[in-house]
């Protein structure tokens, strides 16, 4: 097998070099735009509220990363309309090192830039409130100050990695919509998301009128949890998601995209 | 012949063996289709609308996949889409797109993806379709854009370079510009494809001529061996004429194809020959 058709360096560094060439603007403007945004939401909020928590930080960044799943659902833009598409896939680049192009800059690089923009702006926004004695508003009192490690502080040890990894499946699901649909991708992926939850969920209720057929009723649901080891088993079910569907999802991304006709 | 062909390095660029393609939910487009192309020409696809051009270049291009049959071009099944058939085949389709960047942002960001692309080459093209560098690409007229493609395909030096309806959207002094360049810049190594309607813009430049109908080659003939064996010519009447191949009425007369006899080698009229061939006349 030649390992060259897969991936060679010196053109995965040409491929990389050309999309940041080519799309320097773009990444420029979304990050300024994605910085300017959370920073006037929390600058916003602090002022009418002059109050922020953990907790509301929390709730905030909930918000913030499905944002960054825009940007990583938008990915591969070339496979949006049929021309752009010819050019991409006849870039002479493997499939691979196309992929890993779009995963670095939108994944990889994107994900971390992102989370200090909003670290940036949490702390830009907190400094830029002007103390009000006379209602006695001091915002080094009243606001918190914002970092990751004390967000990460609200969780038990053990969900930290549950849920990061749940996060990157959530960005690896968007990533693989992506690559499936040509046009308006996001808004496709996330119907088909929907329609998976409304899938489980009347199979879900079908299941519990089958078993417990006396006791449910209209579109309830029963479940009887129990103990796996000290968790329950809703917790493994949802941690089998969030921790096993990433590889699924980043390896459909791939060969769908290797499979790609226009 | 083998030594001619080793020492000029003909060799079978393109070879299609039995290939069969239909589009989701349509009737085959190609069934059967077998064709075999060696580098070193410039060679003119002609077919009618629909009878599958197109997609032959796409398939040719590695942007289809074919249902059954072989298809290898330099030696690569196209969808496989290797980088190193990538880097050596390049395709001017007859719509296209380019990103917000200048000529020279493009340059500077694609060329490196191709490893044979000639700078001093497009340097050259460029002046010579008086393209200004520094010029958003995405703010050049629909014929200005299309020249600067038709001018990066060609520093590419790509062996093989596949052209859908390059003159379309061209102004007449760029069509002839075009031809000078095309000619001038195409090496023996290489061997470019042309699909057209605009046959008149290709007429002077072609080598070989190839036509499609109905999902099949049914013309495949060397521009010399068509001179040889035929002649068009314009007549004011038919009588006189012994057995014309094909006629067609035209202001003041006819136009004809007729087998040569000892007159001179006449201009090939690739329109006359097209309706022969789609009108099924008798060519052989």
């Amino acid at each position: 097998m030649n390992k060259n058709s897969f991936f060679s360096p010196g053109r995965f560094a040409r491929l990389f070099r050309n999309d940041l060439l080519i799309n320097q603007k773009t990444y420029l403007f979304t990050l300024a735009g994605i910085g300017i945004a959370i920073y006037a939401l929390l600058y916003f909020s602090m002022v009418t509220t002059k109050h922020v928590s953990l907790n509301q930080y929390t709730g905030f960044i909930v918000f913030y990363l499905m944002g960054v799943g825009v940007v990583i659902g938008t990915a591969f833009p070339a496979l949006t309309n049929q021309t752009k598409m010819s050019n991409y896939l006849l870039a002479p680049g493997s499939t691979l090192e196309k992929y890993l192009v779009q995963f670095i800059i939108r994944i990889v690089i994107f994900v971390p830039i992102a989370l200090l923009i909003f670290w940036i702006s949490a702390h830009l926004a907190k400094a830029s409130l002007v103390p009000d004695p006379k209602i006695g508003f001091n915002p080094e009192v009243s606001i918190t100050d914002f970092s990751f490690e004390s967000l990460f502080n609200l969780f038990y040890y053990k969900d930290i990695a549950p849920t990061i990894l749940g996060i990157f499946s959530m960005y690896a699901f968007l990533f693989a919509g992506s690559v499936s649909f040509n046009r308006f991708a996001l808004p496709k992926t996330l119907i088909f998301a929907g329609g998976i939850l409304i899938t489980m969920f009347f199979s879900l209720v079908l299941f519990s009128h089958i078993f417990y057929p006396l006791e449910n009723h209209g579109f309830e649901i029963k479940l009887e949890p129990y103990k796996v080891g000290d968790i329950d088993s809703y917790k493994v079910f949802l941690y089998c998601w969030a921790c096993l569907s990433w590889p699924f999802f980043l390896l459909f991304a791939y060969f769908k995209l290797k499979e790609k006709e226009v | 012949m083998s030594y001619i062909h080793r020492t000029l390095n003909i060799y079978v660029m393109i070879s299609i063996k039995q290939l069969t393609f239909h589009y989701k939910k349509q009737q085959a487009l190609f069934a059967d289709l077998s064709f075999q192309q060696e580098n070193g020409s410039i060679t003119g696809l002609l077919g009618k609308n629909g009878a599958g051009k197109s997609t032959l270049l796409k398939l040719m291009a590695g942007l289809l996949k074919p249902q059954t049959g072989q298809l290898t071009i330099n030696s690569f099944k196209p969808f496989e889409r290797h980088p190193d058939f990538l880097s050596d085949v390049f395709m001017v389709p007859e719509e296209f797109s380019f990103p917000p960047v200048t000529i020279d942002c493009y340059i500077k960001a694609t060329a490196p993806l191709y490893p044979n692309f000639g700078k001093e080459k497009m340097d050259k093209i460029l002046l010579e379709f008086e393209l200004d560098r520094q010029k958003n690409i995405n703010r050049l007229s629909h014929g200005q854009s299309k020249k600067f493609l038709i001018a990066f395909a060609l520093a590419t030096n790509c062996r093989l370079l596949i052209l859908d309806e390059p003159t379309n959207g061209l102004d007449i002094p760029s069509k002839s510009l075009f031809r000078k360049i095309l000619v001038s810049s195409v090496t023996e190594n290489q061997l470019v494809l042309i699909s057209t309607h605009q046959v008149k813009d290709i007429d002077t430049i072609i080598d070989k001529i190839v036509m499609i109908d109905e999902g099949e080659i049914v013309f495949n003939e060397e521009v010399i061996n068509i001179s040889e064996k035929w002649q068009f010519q314009t007549v004011t009447s038919l009588s006189g004429i012994a057995d014309p191949i094909y006629y067609e009425k035209c202001p003041g007369g006819y136009r004809i194809i007729c087998p040569t006899n000892d007159e001179d080698e006449t201009d090939i009229d690739i329109e006359l020959l097209f309706n022969a061939i789609v009108n099924k006349a008798n060519l052989n």
